[in-house]
């Protein structure tokens, strides 16, 4: 039978020459490597993800568009107040959160000056290093963080209502992963 | 002509060879699309997506939310994969979504809003249940029970629905309510003539069809015992299951209440025509129904539909309100048939 395949016309009939098998085993193996690497892939939600993250915060922080009480003071707790997982952001270091609080001149609200941080700071650098620079190019990497960035106008309540700005910045890295489960 | 165009092409040469080249050809990239689609409608793809899909549903949720996750692709990847045991576990302590659709792995992923998760799989639809972390703990089980259901109100029957069949009850036949308009538009004949034949109340059996598959004809739920073995299916329309022992053993060829229902023969069985066939299997959902009051004596409207959910073992000789039945059957399932039955007799509209 492989004699019949491959033989050339002076060995008999030729159906197909070894030039033949190889391509289209290269051309097999290559589609379907590319197959199992593009369906192993993880699909990457991490950018959806950050912006439900930051949807979270604005509804938590903001009531009918204004700053809820205590937001200024040092001690408030955006993990808690926001029904966050403490040991999910802050011990895992899946997420990464930056609420800024500013009056129209840029000052801080923030009775220490200190923006709320919370999670892993290292996403601050991977979230500047993927900002478009000043050509508009944007450095790509696949294990950086995604990140989500929004300003907001809403009313700070001090005696009466301040017009301020809120710059949320939060990053996810959290992707899912794979356990094989052992044999019985 | 045949043999010099076929065996021989027109300068005298062999075409045979190349038939052979063409269909090696062929076979090779069939062969090489199968694999592609089967990578592509793999277990792995879907644990994927259900493990995501659920965490940002989470996340994106605020406490005291219910979220029901349509399951049924995920029954049926888990199905071909034989899975044994659970297809999601939602981790509280660890705030992961595990999904498993076949038994070698699971996929993990996390969610970071601090909520406590109750969830139950019913139907095959994932039911969710949030609340904040910290919060009195009630399980599903609990909730529904209560007085309050999450999910669907309670509902009480207002006036007394008749079991049986009686004029007038055609006229309005022209409410649909499903979101499979046209299956419904079409089977609703047929509804009303198996009805009129069974003396069964006509909008009391499409009101169960639209809870049992919302007139989905190629509905199809997988049942599985404690230890997540698959024990039958339920089909169709009217979701008869096929089981041996339960409602096909029963009104199939043998059963306690094959005489009401001649329709359903042994060629039914064997070809499984009640998998593929509408009126088949609205033949087969009615007979049940048949034998359920006739038979076994459920003539009470909620134990009857609470019966053909649950199976007649638990309401007989109970009342209904006395009988021990699953919550599901009794806060969801039982009251969505009296809301869908008012419906299409005139009433609210579901």
């Amino acid at each position: 039978m492989l004699n019949t395949l491959i033989l050339d016309k002076r060995g008999g009939e030729k159906i197909m020459s070894v030039w033949w098998i190889f391509c289209l085993t290269v051309v097999g193996v290559g589609i379907v490597v590319a197959t199992l690497m593009y369906y192993s892939a993880d699909e990457d939600v991490r950018s959806l993800e950050a912006e439900v993250l930051y949807n979270k915060i604005v509804n938590c922080i903001t009531e009918n568009g204004v700053l809820i009480q205590g937001i200024s003071n040092p001690e408030f707790d955006l993990i808690k107040t926001c029904d966050l997982d403490e040991k999910i952001i802050n011990e895992d270091y899946l997420f990464y959160i930056n609420v800024g609080i500013f009056d129209i001149n840029g000052n801080s609200l923030r009775q220490n000056g200190e923006n709320i941080i919370e999670g892993n700071t290292d996403f601050l650098t991977q979230c500047e290093l993927q900002e478009k620079d000043e050509n508009g190019k944007e450095t790509r990497a696949e294990y950086f963080a995604k990140c989500f960035k929004k300003n907001l106008e809403v009313f700070y309540e001090d005696d009466i209502l301040i017009k301020s700005r809120i710059e949320i910045l939060v990053a996810s890295n959290n992707q899912g992963r794979k356990v094989v489960l052992e044999n019985e | 002509m045949f043999k010099r165009g076929w065996i021989r092409g027109r300068k005298g040469e062999d075409i045979f060879p190349n038939v052979i080249f063409i269909v090696i050809n062929l076979l090779f990239f069939s062969i090489l699309l199968i694999f592609i689609f089967n990578a592509s409608t793999g277990a792995f793809i879907y644990e994927q997506a259900y493990a995501k899909q659920i965490a940002l549903l989470i996340d994106y949720s605020t406490p005291k939310t219910d979220i029901k996750i349509d399951l049924s692709k995920a029954i049926e990847v888990a199905g071909k994969n034989e899975k044994v045991g659970d297809l999601v576990v939602i981790d509280n302590e660890k705030k992961e979504v595990l999904v498993s659709l076949t038994n070698r792995r699971v996929y993990v992923m996390k969610y970071f809003s601090d909520y406590e998760i109750s969830s139950e799989v019913l139907n095959g639809f994932l039911f969710l249940s949030i609340s904040e972390d910290g919060d009195e703990k009630e399980s599903l089980e609990d909730i529904w029970s209560s007085n309050i259901s999450p999910i669907i109100p309670p509902i009480t029957i207002e006036g007394e629905i008749n079991l049986y069949y009686e004029e007038g009850q055609l006229d309005s036949s022209g409410v649909l309510l499903s979101s499979y308009k046209e299956s419904e538009e079409e089977n609703i004949p047929i509804v009303a003539k198996i009805a009129k034949e069974r003396n069964l109340n006509f909008n009391l059996v499409r009101a169960l069809i639209k809870q049992e598959s919302g007139w989905n004809p190629n509905s199809k739920n997988i049942n599985k015992n404690s230890v997540g073995v698959i024990v039958s299916t339920d089909w169709g329309l009217m979701q008869v299951n096929d089981a041996s022992n339960g409602p096909l053993g029963d009104v199939g060829p043998g059963g306690n209440c094959n005489k009401y229902c001649p329709e359903v023969n042994q060629e039914v069985v064997d070809k499984e025509l009640y998998k593929t066939d509408n009126e088949i299997n609205i033949q087969g959902g009615t007979c049940y129904l048949v034998c359920l009051r006739d038979n076994y004596g459920i003539d009470n409207v909620k134990s009857l539909v609470a019966a053909y959910n649950a199976g007649p073992g638990r309401l007989i000789g109970c009342e209904y309100e006395s009988c021990s039945i699953p919550s599901s059957t009794r806060n969801i399932h039982v009251p969505n048939i009296i809301k869908n039955y008012k419906g299409y007799s005139g009433g609210e509209v579901a």
